[in-house]
């Protein structure tokens, strides 16, 4: 599937959902609110929660003819969003257990180190890694942090930060936030390129002819 | 784990995603706990009772509000 075919994909599930949602939301039955709550997943919430925001960004945002920049930054928060919710599935749901009592529940710090060292780019496994742990509410995530890198070959989260050249945790996010959305642009803007080589091929600097009239 | 509010509409189970007070009205932004593709919004009526919104202008007010709350 080329990124336009995607993206027409893409547009065509959210405007379904919206024409379903508006449907929804002026009809049906009124309730009782019973502040019955349930526990879920923190990533189920967030996934869900992005739909809603995708479905509104359509009703509230393009119909009110929002400006391109405005856009762009709501598609910038869901491309870092969506690799920090993945990590949270793929690393620390798979390293956390419960307590004894099951009030609570720990990491496995070792396995969450031995993920960022596997990774091909470490730095972003480490931010990634710090993001995914903060949606999990705990308590001083730089705590957290220290512990994981007791596995790794520096002392602790702070002087792995130091040895970056960043001063604090905030400019490391910061950075990594940075360099991701680059990355995703130059990932996008390398299919187009190619999808239009494709399509306008061209040798030694100039345009392939397709006429007869070509020089 | 995240703890959220649930109430049952048309049979389903719809979480309370987000709530969102506009003037005097508050805007209760839903999504079905089995199926997030199935979200809808609704509003609070005496407080307590979950009803659905007057007309498609409404859904547009509450729809940039929420647009506008993650923005921010």
């Amino acid at each position: 599937m080329t990124h336009e075919e995607y993206q027409k994909k893409e547009n065509e599930i959210i405007e379904e959902i919206l024409k379903n949602a508006k449907k929804r939301s002026l009809s049906g039955q009124e309730v009782k609110r019973k502040k019955n709550t349930i526990s879920i997943n923190k990533s189920k919430f967030y996934k869900s929660l992005s739909v809603l925001i995708a479905t509104t960004f359509v009703a509230g945002g393009l119909t009110l003819g929002m400006p391109e920049k405005i856009i762009n930054h709501v598609t910038d928060k869901r491309i870092v969003s969506d690799q920090i919710i993945d990590c949270h599935d793929e690393v620390i749901n798979n390293v956390k257990s419960r307590t004894e009592d099951g009030k609570g529940f720990y990491l496995d710090y070792k396995n969450i180190a031995e993920y960022i060292k596997s990774e091909e780019d470490f730095d972003k496994a480490v931010y990634l890694v710090h993001e995914a742990i903060e949606m999990e509410n705990l308590d001083d995530i730089d705590n957290q942090m220290d512990r994981v890198f007791e596995y790794t070959d520096f002392e602790d989260y702070s002087s792995y930060l130091d040895a970056r050249g960043f001063n604090d945790s905030e400019e490391f996010e910061e950075a990594s936030k940075k360099e991701i959305l680059l990355e995703s642009r130059i990932h996008d803007k390398t299919i187009e390129l190619e999808e239009l080589n494709s399509k306008y091929p061209k040798t030694d600097g100039k345009y392939e002819s397709k006429g007869e009239n070509s020089l | 784990m995240k703890d959220i509010e649930i109430v049952e509409i048309d049979n389903k189970k719809y979480g309370i995603m987000k709530e969102i007070i506009y003037k005097d009205t508050t805007y209760l932004y839903l999504s079905n706990i089995d199926d997030n593709q199935d979200v809808m919004i609704r509003k609070l009526k005496d407080n307590d009772t979950i009803i659905p919104l007057d007309n498609g202008k409404e859904f547009d007010i509450a729809s940039t509000l929420l647009l506008k709350d993650s923005i921010i």
